[in-house]
C-alpha cells in the first residue's frame, strides 16, 4: 500500500510547458503543429496555449532579429530551427515566468501566421505581446471586430455536442461616454464584467447598450446530469480585439472553430487591402476603400468633430487636416511604414480611404483597426458609386 | 518687424487650397455629366480627355492667329464630339474691366482649333465652357452679353457656354454643375445641364490633385510631398543624431516627375501639359528651407530635406510658418539682397524654362 502510495506521489507531474516544448520541438515542420494539438492534455489555471495571430510577408527571423534588439528582448532560434524561438527578457534577473518558447506557425490562410507559446501569462505579456507589437509594418497583428468575434464563438457552440454549451464568462467592455467630452478626457468608459451568460445573450446585450468587448473569457460547459440545468466547466479560452486567442484545454475544437474563423476574417480583410498603393499600380490610383456604418452615425456633426479629434491621435503619423466639418478630409502619414491615406468623410454613414503614393495591407490593417477601436466598427470593402 | 496680419492664416490657406481642389473636381464632374449622357446610348463610348493640352490656333483666330491655345480641359467624345474647358474657381472683381481677359480666352477658343485625337486634329464644331464659381457665374454671364450686345466682341460661331460650380451638402457632398449661360451642342445635353447635375464628391475621389494651375497655397504641394513621398523616402536613410532628423537627398528633376506620375499630368506626346512644374515644386522645397526642414546644396536642383516625425498638430499650421520665415528675411536681410537678387534670377530662370516647355504659361 505505502509503495503504491509513493509511486503515485513520485509519478512526475504533468508539466504543459514542458510537454508543449518537447512536442513542438520534435517536429520536423512547422506545417505539422495542428497536429500536436490532440495530444496536449489539460492545461492548470495559470497556463494557457496562447495565439497571436499576425499578417506577415517574408522571412519573421529577421524581423524578430530587428525587434529584439530594440525591445531589450534576447531572442535565438531554438534547435537551430527558422520556426522556433527561445526568448527572456535582457538585464533582468528574470523569473522562469519570463522565458519560454515561442513557434511562428504558419496559418490557414495566405500571408496569416501564428505566434503561439504554451506559457504563463507574464512571459506572454512582457515578451510575446512586445515582440509581436513591435514586429510592425513588417508584421502586423490582426483585429477582431465584435460580429466576428460572436460569429465564430456561436460557430464553436453550434459544433460540440448536445450536453456541452459555450458560456461567457467574463468581458472587458468599452463604450461611448453620454457626456460631451473634455479634449484630454478618454472619449470612452471601460467596464468589465463577471457573468455566466450565453453567447447571444451577452452579445445582443452589448449591442444595446452600444458597448464593444476588448475582451472576453468564454467556456466550453457541460452539463452535470441528464435531467439536470447544471453546468460545469471543462474548458476555457479567452479572445482579445487585438487578434490574441488562449485556452486551457479543447484545442483542436477552438484552433477549427474559433481561430480558424477569425484567422478567415482578418485574411479576407488584408486580401481587400492588397495592391492599393498609386506606385505599385502603376500609378493608377486604388478606388477608395469604405467603411461603412449600419446607421447615419455622421449625421451629428458632433460625430465628424469626434472622428477628427480621433484620428489626430493616431500613434506614430502625421496627420494634414484639410476639411473639418461639415465633410472631413485628411491624410494621414504612418511612419513606421512610410504608407499614406487620404480619410473622407462625405456621407453620414461612412468614412472613405484613399490609399496614396505607398499603402502596405499592414498599414491598412492599422488604421482600420485604429477607427474600429477608437470610434466605430464597421463593414470595410472597395468603394463603389 | 514682419507684420504678421499680412500673413493669411491657415484657414485662409485651407480655403484657398479647397478651391483649387474644388476646381479639379469640378473639371471631373462636367467630365463625368458628359461621359454619362453618351453612356445612355452607348455604354462602351470612349471619353477622352485631357487637363491641359496644346491646341493650334488658325491663321482666322480673332485673339492669337497661328498660336498655340491651352485650355484647362480638352473633352473628346469618338472623333464627332468635342468640348475645351477653361476653368475658374476664383474670379477677381471686375476693377479695370480685368474680366475681359477670361473673355478673350473663350474667344482664342473660339476657332478651327487643332489638336483633337483625330485624323485630321481638326473636330468642328466643337463647344467652348467657362467652368465657374458660383459666385461670379451670374454677373460674368451678363458681362459677356453685355459685350456681345454692345457689339464689344461677335457672337461666338461654336457652341459656347458658361457652367458654374459649386459644393453642396445634402444627405451627403455633392458637386453642383449647372449650365447658365449660352448654348452646347448637342441640345439635349445643353437642356440637361441647363437643369444643373448633381455629382456625388465620393465619386470624384481621384489620384489628380493637380491641374495645368499653379495652387495659389505653396502649403498643399508641401503637404503631399511631406506626406506621401518623404515619409515613405526618410525610411532607410541616414539619422542626424545631432539635429535628430532624417536626411533625405532630393533632386527636384526627380521629385517633379514623381510628383507628376503620382498626382498630375506626364505624358510624352508634345500636345500634353505636364504638371505639377518644376518651379512650384521648388517653392514648396524652398519653404521647407525657411523652415530650417530643407537645405539647398550647390546647384540648382538638389536639397536634402531634414525629415522629422511630425506627432500630433496639423501640418499646414506647422508648413504656413514658412510665411513668417519669409517676412522675417525679408525685414532683416540688409546684406542679403544680392543673395536673393541671385535666387530670384534661378528661379526666374526656372520661369522661363517652364515657359519654353509651357509656351501660354
Amino acid at each position: 500500500m505505502e509503495i503504491t502510495i509513493m509511486a503515485r506521489s513520485a509519478a512526475p507531474k504533468y508539466d504543459p510547458i514542458q510537454a508543449f516544448e518537447s512536442w513542438v520541438s520534435s517536429l520536423s515542420s512547422p506545417n505539422n503543429f495542428f497536429g500536436i494539438l490532440p495530444m496536449l492534455k489539460k492545461f492548470d489555471d495559470h497556463v494557457q496555449l496562447r495565439e497571436s495571430i499576425i499578417y506577415h510577408k517574408g522571412d519573421f527571423s529577421s524581423v524578430i532579429e530587428r525587434i529584439s534588439r530594440i525591445a531589450k528582448i534576447e531572442v535565438n532560434n531554438y534547435n537551430s530551427s527558422p520556426w522556433l524561438f527561445s526568448a527572456r527578457i535582457i538585464g533582468e534577473d528574470s523569473a522562469k515566468e519570463n522565458e519560454g518558447l515561442l513557434a511562428f506557425i504558419p496559418g490557414k490562410y495566405p500571408n496569416m501566421y501564428r505566434v503561439i507559446t504554451v506559457s504563463h501569462s507574464l512571459f506572454w505579456t512582457d515578451v510575446v505581446r512586445k515582440l509581436v507589437k513591435r514586429s510592425y509594418p513588417e508584421a502586423m497583428r490582426v483585429f477582431f471586430k465584435q460580429n466576428e468575434i460572436h460569429d465564430a464563438l456561436k460557430i464553436l457552440e453550434n459544433n460540440t455536442e448536445n450536453n456541452l454549451r459555450v458560456h461567457i464568462l467574463d468581458g472587458t467592455l468599452k463604450a461611448k461616454r453620454d457626456t460631451v467630452q473634455n479634449r484630454g478626457r478618454s472619449q470612452f468608459n471601460t467596464d468589465r464584467v463577471w457573468r455566466d451568460q450565453s453567447v447571444d445573450e451577452m452579445f445582443e446585450e452589448a449591442l444595446e447598450k452600444n458597448q464593444w468587448f476588448t475582451s472576453l473569457t468564454f467556456a466550453i460547459q457541460r452539463k452535470i446530469g441528464k435531467e439536470s440545468q447544471n453546468y460545469f466547466t471543462i474548458a476555457k479560452g479567452k479572445i482579445s480585439k487585438f487578434g490574441e486567442v488562449y485556452c486551457d484545454s479543447y484545442f483542436e475544437e477552438i484552433e477549427e472553430y474559433i481561430i480558424t474563423t477569425l484567422e478567415g476574417y482578418a485574411s479576407e480583410r488584408l486580401e481587400l487591402y492588397q495592391m492599393r498603393g498609386i506606385r505599385e499600380r502603376d500609378y493608377k490610383p486604388s478606388p477608395p476603400l469604405e467603411i461603412k456604418y449600419n446607421i447615419d452615425i455622421f449625421d451629428e456633426v458632433e460625430e465628424i468633430r469626434r472622428f477628427g479629434r480621433t484620428m489626430v491621435k493616431y500613434p506614430e503619423s502625421s496627420i494634414a487636416v484639410f476639411h473639418g466639418n461639415p465633410y472631413y478630409h485628411a491624410n494621414i502619414a504612418d511612419f513606421a511604414d512610410g504608407s499614406s491615406f487620404d480619410i473622407w468623410i462625405l456621407s453620414p454613414d461612412r468614412v472613405l480611404i484613399a490609399p496614396q503614393a505607398r499603402s502596405t495591407p499592414q498599414a491598412l490593417e492599422r488604421i482600420t483597426s485604429y477607427i474600429f477601436y477608437q470610434f466605430r466598427e464597421g463593414a470595410v470593402k472597395e468603394y463603389a458609386e | 518687424m514682419p507684420n504678421e496680419s499680412d500673413i493669411p492664416d491657415v484657414d485662409e490657406i485651407r480655403q484657398k487650397i479647397e478651391e483649387y481642389e474644388t476646381t479639379i473636381m469640378g473639371l471631373r464632374a462636367l467630365c463625368k455629366v458628359i461621359s454619362d449622357h453618351y453612356k445612355v446610348d452607348n455604354p462602351t463610348t470612349p471619353l477622352r480627355t485631357s487637363f491641359g493640352r496644346r491646341m493650334t490656333t488658325s491663321s482666322a483666330n480673332c485673339v492669337h492667329p497661328n498660336n498655340t491655345a491651352t485650355p484647362d480641359a480638352v473633352i473628346q467624345i469618338e472623333d464627332d464630339w468635342g468640348m475645351v474647358v477653361e476653368a475658374k474657381r476664383t474670379m477677381p472683381q471686375n476693377n479695370n474691366d480685368r474680366w475681359r481677359n477670361t473673355v478673350d480666352q473663350l474667344r482664342k477658343y473660339d476657332d478651327n482649333l487643332v489638336g483633337w485625337w483625330t485624323s485630321s486634329g481638326e473636330l468642328i464644331p466643337a463647344n467652348i465652357t467657362l467652368l465657374i464659381d458660383v459666385d461670379r457665374s451670374i454677373d460674368f454671364s451678363r458681362y459677356v452679353q453685355s459685350l456681345i450686345d454692345n457689339g464689344e466682341i461677335s457672337t461666338f460661331q461654336n457652341p459656347t457656354s458658361i457652367i458654374e460650380f459649386f459644393k453642396k451638402q445634402e444627405v451627403k457632398q455633392f458637386l453642383h454643375v449647372r449650365q447658365v449661360w449660352g448654348r452646347l451642342e448637342p441640345n439635349n445635353l445643353s437642356q440637361k445641364l441647363e437643369g444643373g447635375k448633381s455629382i456625388s464628391v465620393e465619386g470624384l475621389i481621384d489620384g489628380q490633385r493637380f491641374y495645368d494651375q499653379e495652387p495659389e497655397a505653396v502649403e498643399y504641394t508641401m503637404v503631399l510631398l511631406w506626406q506621401t513621398v518623404f515619409t515613405e523616402r526618410y525610411i532607410g536613410t541616414k539619422f542626424d543624431e545631432l539635429a535628430k532628423v532624417w536626411l533625405i537627398d532630393v533632386d527636384l528633376d526627380e521629385l517633379t516627375e514623381s510628383l507628376q506620375k503620382l498626382y498630375g499630368q506626364k505624358s510624352n506626346e508634345a500636345r500634353e501639359r505636364t504638371f505639377p512644374r518644376k518651379r512650384w515644386i521648388k517653392k514648396a522645397l524652398d519653404a521647407f528651407v525657411l523652415l530650417d526642414l530643407a537645405f539647398h546644396l550647390e546647384g540648382n536642383n538638389k536639397y536634402v530635406v531634414k525629415f522629422k516625425r511630425f506627432r500630433g498638430g496639423d501640418l499646414f499650421q506647422r508648413f504656413y510658418k514658412h510665411r513668417i520665415s519669409a517676412k522675417k528675411k525679408d525685414a532683416t536681410t540688409n546684406f542679403g539682397q544680392l543673395e536673393l537678387f541671385e535666387t530670384n534670377k534661378l528661379d526666374q530662370n526656372l520661369i522661363e524654362k517652364d515657359e519654353d516647355v509651357n509656351s501660354d504659361d
